[in-house]
This record gives C-alpha cells, structure tokens and sequence, in this order.
C-alpha cells in the first residue's frame, strides 16, 4: 500500500477533505486523526446542509460523511456536491443496510464503512477510494480524449474530400498537402482542416 | 312345502281329483267302503303341503264331489241317509282339524325359518362390524390394546405390534408383566389405578423409550363397561406426537429466533453508534497516553475487549438477522478457494494444505473424471456461501496441529429428487467427541478459548436458508482398519440443492 501511495506521488497524501458527521465526538476524531494521516480537513459539518455549503468555499479533494443526519442525508449531499465536478466519497455509517447500499452504488461513492471505524480502517479506505478515483477519471480523461479524436477525424476527412474535389488530388496526396500546410504554419492538422472548410464556405457561389 | 300360494291350491285341488279319478280302481282292490276314507289321505296331505287354506279347499272339494257322485242320491247334493249326514259331518271336522293343525305348524315352520334367517344376517353384520372396527384398528397409527382387570391382553392393533416388534398372536392372553420388559410393562400399566377408582377416561402425554430414541405419546386410557355397569377392561390408545413435538420446537426456535434478530437489527443502529463512541475515545486517548506506556497498555486492554465485544455483537446479529439470499449461478470451488484465501492471515506461519477430489457417485475415485460438474455451478448466495466454508475452513484450522491437511470431496447427488452437489470436507484433527456431534451446530456451543459458538450454528442457517443439509459424517474410522493413521479428522457433510438454472 506505502509503495502504491509513492508510486502514485501525492496522490493519497496530504488531501484536502471535507468531513460530515452529527456526532461531534465524531468531527472530533476525524479533525485529530485525518492530520496525523498526513491529511487537511477542510470542512466539518454537523449535516448534510452544511457539508454542502462548506464544499461550495473551498474545493475538497475527498469527502468522508455520515449518512444519516439531521436536514439533508450524506448520500444526497454527496450527489449535490459532486454535480459540477465528481468528487471521491467514502459513506460512514451505522447502518448496514441493502437498500442503503443501493443508494450509495447509485452515486458517486468509492467505499462504505460500517461503524465502528478505526484508524486502520479509514486509512485503508482512503487509499483505496484515491486510487479508485484516479482511476475512475483517467478513464474519464481518456473516454473525453477519444470521443475529441473521432470529431476531429471527422472534419479532417471532409477537409481531405474538399482537397481532392477542387485540386483532383488523390486520398493520399490530399492528406499530405493538409499535412505539409499544417506543418509549415506550426498548426494542428483539425484546425488547419477547419479553415479550409471555413474557406470553402467564404467561396461558396 | 311349496312357495307359491296359487301352485299350492292346484295341488290341493289336484291330490282331490286324483283320489276321485283312482277311487274306482282302488275300490275293486278294497272292496267297497265309505267313499270319504280315501279322501282323508288327500285332504291332510293338502294341508300339509299347503296349510290351513289349501286343507280347507280340499277339505270343501271332497264334500262337494262325495255329496255328488257318491251318496245316494247320485247326481244331486242332497243326502238320502242321515248316516251319510254323520259321516259328512265327522269329515268336514276332521278336515277343518287337521287343515288348522297344518296351518299352525306351517306358521310355526316359517317363524323358526326367518328366526334362523335373522340370526344368520345377525351373524354377518356382527362380523363385518368386527371386521371394520379391526380395520380401523389397524389402520390407526395409532397404538391400541385392552387388558383385563387382571392385566391380561385381549386386544392390540397392527401399530402396536409393530412398535413393540410383537405378534399379536404370540401376547394376546398373556400378562402385560410377562410379555414385556419393565419399563414398557411399567407404561403399558400407567394410570390404571386412577381409571380404576374413578372409572374415567384420562388423557396424558408420556414419552416411551424406542430404539430409536424416544417418542412422545398422546395417551388415552378408558373403561370398559358391561352391560351391568361393571368395569371389566381397560383400553389405550396412545397417538405418537413425536413429529409434531419435533415441528412445534422448530416453530418455537425459529420464532424466538425471529424475535432475537428482529431485537438485534434495531439494536444494531444505537449498539453500532456507541461502539463508534467507545473506539473514537479510546484512539484519542491512546494519542494522549503516547509516552505513559502503562496507561497505554490499559487502553490496550480496553480495545481488545471493544473489539471482542464488537465481533460477538457482529456474530450474534449475523445469526439472527433474518438471512435474505441472494441467489447467483456460482462455481462453489471457486467460492472454496475465496474463502481459503481470505483466510490467509490464519495461515500465516502455519503449514496448512487444502486438497480437492471430484468423486462419481460417492466413489472415493481420486481425480476420477474430469467432466463432472460436482463442484460445478450451483445457486447460491455468493457471500453466504463463502462465509459458510470461512467458517469451516477457519474450525479445522484452530482444531488441527501442521501440518494441515483438509480434504474437500464434490460429488454429485440428489436432494428431495432434485439434483444436488454434496461436498464432504475432512481435517485431519482429533475430530468430533461424542458431546460435540450432538451439540456441533447449537448457537454459542464452542470448544475455542476464543469464539463465540456462533459459527457452525451460522453454517446451518444458511445451509438450511439454501434448502440444503449439513451434517456431521458418520465416522470414517470405522471398517476403515487398513490403514488406522490415515484419517482421524473431523468430517462434515454438506448437501446443497443446485437450485433454478
């Protein structure tokens, strides 16, 4: 696990995390313990209101709550914050409870812990709940990165049938012209396909 | 003696006319006499054969003809000579005498005739009543008998016998004191005194020893009563309510269980927060006491038992809560091997083995086929069923000394006619004592310093909760003797329905 946090950098150290719990005795232990893990806890809130508001100041990186408090519940507090931008969430509860886990398999949450917690066991789900997240955004970033590939393929490909209609170039001669321009003017191949569409557009009778 | 009343006056009237027909012949034989002494035989003979009434008609028949063609003068019905008056007379008399006679006696024939015919319908239906009451006797699963005051049997249905792996011929007429031994004697006599002096039925439950263990009974005692109001016999009938008892204290169990895990699951809440309490204060402290190594062995101390408590909280609700499956195809080898694995903190250190064999057909064929399914796809709650060999694996593990050795036998078998995998895991520790056969699977029954009983009684419920069975094997060391070293583990037996595909 030490190795996994190193490899990874500070990825699982030093995080910025918001707590929630309506036990203060609870607020307490994760203000005291979260640091000696080597963490900042950046909100402690008493319900899910607060949470909410509290994520609203100052971004966290991790969010630990309990689920059933007063106002509004961790899991909907959860799914509010993480509306804008997903955030990791480990549930702690003393419910244990399959309907309860259903909810949770809904949302955005990376770990359940059953109370009574322990040190040990927060350490744990806090490593694992990073790594699950790094996870889970690279293959966001990469889901993003190709669905962005397959449009540019698109306007590089009609760009490429333009080339061929007005100059009579073949496929592969159109394509290397596009490639010689874009090189040339130190620019990306889809926007240098863009303009001439744009181009064509300006022409057009 | 004819039936029919018309053939009887054609009689009558036909032994008349014969006698008339033949008097002239019989007359040259005689000679001449008084012509109504043939006619005699004639009447008392129609009497006889046809009663008062064809008597009567022979009787008039006679008187006519005689009057006619016999006494002067002939041809006419009147009578020339007083004597032949008298004669008449005496006649008419005698016949009407002797036609009442036969009449009577007739009436007399027919009472003793239907006398005897009621007597043997009597018979018949007495002996199909015996009959049926014997059929019920002996088709009651129930045990009933009657003795005499004296304690002789007179009675026992086909249940009684059969129970007792007694013939009915081989006691009925002896002593219940020489037919039995004591202590079933000694039931068979219970009661008798308090249906004696009160002359009542009474109504008990008592328990009776069988070999195959004992049985609870529902008993009836009662008098027999003769016609006088005297006590003569007393009967039993004795209903065995084993089953029933058996179902009534499962009943009983699974409610009380049902109340525990309900009582369990809303404790769980409030019990789980206060653990929380408890733990959130000892870390705490424990960072307070960092350089007071004493105070922090207590905190030690305290967290030990938190954690204890916390694991036999954690038990209990598992085994009460309501368990709720949730079926999936699995491969339970694989299963196995899950749990194996999960256990390898227990195995650290230790040398410890687990063997698998796939046998047809309960043959202890080691690697026999590899096509079999034994050990194959099964419905099963995946967690469930990974707790169950948890906890077995984890018994055998705390029971045996290294190295290891535990064998998992997959078989294929069937379970109420459905087809099922039956899996035998054997250890190679000291194995069950007789006490811990009998008490292996109550909750809170355990032989570990540090357990809670709850692990084979969890084992159980959730078999059950499969429609499955587990059960201690029989002993393996038994008609085994080739090899007495080999195996002297603990071996249990687990059946599982495969379930819907």
């Amino acid at each position: 696990m030490n190795e996994g946090t190193k490899d990874k950098g500070q990825r699982t150290k030093d995080l910025l995390i918001a707590i929630a719990d309506d036990e203060p005795r609870m607020r307490d232990y994760y203000c005291e313990i979260l640091p000696l893990l080597g963490h900042r806890v950046a909100v402690a809130a008493r319900t899910g209101q607060e949470l909410v508001a509290g994520c609203r100041g100052n971004r966290p990186e991790l969010i630990i709550t309990d689920i059933k408090m007063p106002d509004m519940d961790g899991i909907d507090a959860a799914r509010t914050i993480s509306r804008d931008e997903p955030i990791p969430v480990i549930l702690v509860s003393a419910y244990h409870d399959p309907a309860l886990f259903e909810r949770a398999r809904a949302e955005h949450i990376l770990a359940y812990l059953v109370k009574p917690i322990k040190q040990a066991d927060l350490e744990a789900a806090i490593s694992i709940a990073m790594q699950r997240f790094e996870q889970f955004q690279a293959l966001r970033k990469e889901a993003g990165e190709l669905r962005q590939a397959l449009d540019d393929r698109k306007v590089i490909e009609r760009a490429k049938g333009l080339l061929m209609k007005n100059s009579g170039l073949d496929e592969q001669a159109a394509f290397r012209r596009l490639q010689k321009v874009a090189r040339d003017h130190n620019q990306k191949l889809v926007e240098v396909a863009q303009m001439i569409l744009r181009a064509d557009e300006a022409f057009r009778p | 003696m004819l039936r029919s009343t018309t053939l009887r006056f054609v009689f009558a009237a036909a032994s008349v006319l014969l006698v008339f027909v033949i008097k002239d012949p019989l007359d040259e034989w005689f000679g001449s006499g008084p012509p109504l002494i043939f006619f005699v035989p004639a009447v008392t003979f129609s009497a006889w054969v046809g009663g008062l009434w064809p008597g009567l008609v022979a009787t008039a028949l006679t008187t006519i003809l005689c009057t006619y063609y016999f006494f002067p003068p002939i041809g006419s019905f009147e009578l020339h000579y007083p004597n032949d008056r008298l004669r008449l007379s005496v006649f008419v008399l005698d016949g009407i005498l002797t036609s009442v006679l036969m009449g009577q006696l007739h009436a007399a024939r027919r009472r003793s005739e239907e006398d005897r015919l009621a007597a043997e319908r009597y018979k018949d239906t007495l002996a199909r009543s015996e009959e049926q009451l014997q059929a019920i006797m002996d088709n009651s699963t129930a045990m009933i008998y009657l003795k005499d005051l004296k304690g002789k049997i007179l009675v026992v249905n086909k249940h009684f016998e059969s129970v007792f792996h007694v013939s009915r011929e081989a006691i009925v007429g002896k002593n219940v004191g020489d037919a039995f031994p004591n202590n079933i004697a000694q039931i068979l006599r219970a009661r008798d005194r308090s249906v004696l002096s009160d002359g009542k039925s009474l109504e008990y439950e008592e328990v009776v020893p069988q070999e195959d263990g004992e049985h609870t009974y529902v008993s009836l005692r009662f008098p027999l009563l003769d016609a006088r109001g005297t006590l003569y016999a007393i009967g039993g009938i004795s209903t065995d309510i084993t089953p029933l008892k058996d179902a009534q204290q499962r009943a009983l169990q699974a409610g009380r269980l049902a109340a525990i895990g309900q009582m369990v699951t809303g404790l769980a809440h409030e019990s789980r927060n206060a653990l929380q309490r408890i733990q959130v204060c000892l870390e705490l402290l424990g960072l307070r006491l960092k350089d007071r190594p004493q105070a922090l062995d207590l905190v030690h101390g305290i967290q030990d038992a938190q954690d204890d408590l916390h694991r036999l909280f954690e038990e209990v609700r598992d085994y009460a809560a309501p368990i709720i499956l949730d079926r999936r195809t699995c491969r339970l080898s694989d299963l196995l091997h899950e749990a194996w694995d999960r256990l390898e903190t227990n195995r650290t250190g230790r040398d410890a083995r687990l063997h698998e064999r796939r046998s047809t057909n309960g043959d202890a064929d080691a690697h026999a086929d590899a096509d079999t399914d034994a050990d194959g796809s099964c419905a099963v709650d995946r967690f469930r069923m990974i707790q169950v060999f948890r906890n077995i694996l984890d018994n055998a593990l705390a029971a045996c000394r290294d190295p290891v050795e535990i064998d998992v036998d997959w078989s294929e078998t069937t379970i109420n006619g459905a087809p099922a995998v039956a899996i035998a895991i054997r250890d190679n520790g000291p194995g069950f004592s007789a006490d811990q056969r009998q008490k292996l699977f109550e909750p809170f029954y355990t032989t570990k310093t540090q357990g809670t009983g709850l692990g084979l009684a969890i084992v159980k419920r959730i078999i059950e909760a499969h429609d499955g069975v587990i059960e201690v094997e029989p002993d393996q060391n038994q008609g085994q003797g080739q090899n007495p070293n080999q195996r002297r583990g603990a071996s249990l037996l687990i059946t599982l329905p495969r379930g819907t595909r």
